[in-house]
């Protein structure tokens, strides 16, 4: 049996000026930071441990990693299939000036002129989660980002990108995480929840609703 | 940023599974027959009325179906929030055949269990296929999108919410337990947005139970 947590970065400086990140370098913030600490103490308190953490390399990811891996003592690897998407040149820009209406795009469709496309996305989603299940079975938690994540997902479930903004979101918090049980003899997942953040103070609790 | 202005253009559905019944602390297959609460099935709906009543939490409508598990936790719910409770047979639990009140060992007696299921095939032998299941799933949900948009709570079961999941993500019901099956706790809850402007789901959560400390 495989148990396998999804867990988004905490808050980062790109979250909190509302920057598109994508593979772009941002730290955590404070709150950020203090977000980590909380899941940590959280999953401690309740003995909850892993075989392995695998992170995305780049900074918030990895931040949040390490913070987790020295609470519940567990190794990490990082792994750069589970990097955010590339979103070409909309990297830096502010989501207020691309909130407005575009012209429909197909899911091969390059975002941002030399970024993924959505299919590449669910591609190497795919991927990522493929070499998770050639590991041995056991507990595995994966720090990553809301796009990357949202294809996982869609990998699990067995949906396919649609095109523009025709396909389902599934909402990652600042540390929100998904978990699953993955039976391989039967080919069973089983969905265990999604953006659960129970375990946050208030003051850490920031709604953001954009999703890198 | 979401503002206050868009909740008119928006549709916030809550998919709530019922608090503990009767059957569930027996372990019994339940479909249409009728359980109630157990004490703790009342105390867990309790204590997430309570909790939303903290959150602040508004609803126009609470919509659910009419066995007494889900209507007897909607009324904690609906009174507490002082909001209409409107009850939808379309929300019932999968009518489960000659499955209805057994517990696994009596299912395993009398029951003969078929080689392969597929989606087509009644469960129990004369109960809901699971394409019955998800058809109705997709009715009801249909049924909500129907009416104008607003924060609607349904109140309903495991399986008929697994199949609106189904329905809203584009999953199809796939044969024997393949395809992925969502954990609804009792009392646990999943929260999602829809806009029709364009067509957008946004699934915010799945099997929200903080109310209530499950330690499995």
């Amino acid at each position: 049996m495989y148990f396998i947590t999804l867990l988004r970065h905490g808050e980062s400086e790109g979250n909190s000026s509302g920057v598109i990140q994508g593979q772009s370098d941002y730290p955590l913030t404070q709150t950020g930071i203090k977000q980590a600490k909380e899941l940590a103490s959280d999953w401690k308190l309740n003995h909850t441990s892993f075989d392995l953490i695998i992170s995305s390399s780049l900074l918030r990811a990895s931040q949040t990693a390490e913070i987790i891996a020295d609470s519940l003592q567990v190794p990490i690897e990082f792994d750069p299939a589970w990097k955010e998407r590339n979103f070409g040149s909309l990297q830096g820009i502010s989501l207020q000036e691309i909130n407005q209406d575009v012209d429909f795009f197909h899911p091969y469709q390059p975002i941002g002129g030399s970024g993924e496309s959505q299919l590449d996305l669910f591609i190497r989603a795919g991927q990522a989660l493929q070499n998770i299940l050639r590991r041995s079975p056991g507990s595995y938690l994966i720090i990553s980002h809301g796009g990357i994540l949202n294809k996982a997902l869609y990998v699990i479930m067995g949906i396919t990108p649609q095109g523009h903004y025709n396909s389902p979101i599934f909402h990652f918090g600042n540390t929100g995480y998904a978990q699953f049980r993955y039976n391989p003899d039967s080919h069973q997942w089983a969905v265990l929840c999604l953006n659960n953040r129970g375990f946050l103070s208030p003051q850490s609790d920031h709604k953001l609703w954009h999703q890198d | 940023m979401v503002s206050q202005d868009l909740h008119t253009t928006i549709y916030h559905i809550t998919l709530l599974r019922h608090g503990e019944s009767q059957g569930n602390f027996e372990g019994r297959h339940q479909g249409q027959a009728d359980y109630r609460l157990t004490g703790r099935g009342k105390e867990q709906i309790r204590l997430l009325l309570e909790r939303w009543v903290y959150e602040r939490k508004l609803f126009d409508l609470v919509i659910s179906s009419p066995l007494p598990r889900a209507i007897e936790t909607a009324e904690i719910i609906a009174d507490g929030l002082n909001i209409p409770l409107k009850p939808e047979p379309l929300w019932m639990a999968r009518d489960n055949g000659v499955l209805a009140r057994l517990s696994p060992e009596e299912v395993q007696q009398t029951v003969p269990e078929p080689v392969f299921i597929n989606p087509y095939q009644p469960v129990g032998q004369t109960g809901e296929s699971l394409w019955q299941l998800y058809l109705r799933a997709g009715s009801a949900i249909q049924n909500i999108l129907d009416n104008p948009p607003g924060n609607y709570l349904v109140v309903s079961h495991g399986g008929i919410l697994n199949m609106s999941m189904y329905a809203i993500l584009g999953i199809h019901p796939q044969p024997k337990l393949y395809g992925p099956r969502f954990r609804f706790s009792n009392s646990a809850f999943a929260t999602l947005t829809y806009t029709p402007a364009s067509h957008r789901w946004l699934v915010l959560g799945v099997n929200d139970h903080s109310h209530w400390d499950y330690t499995e």
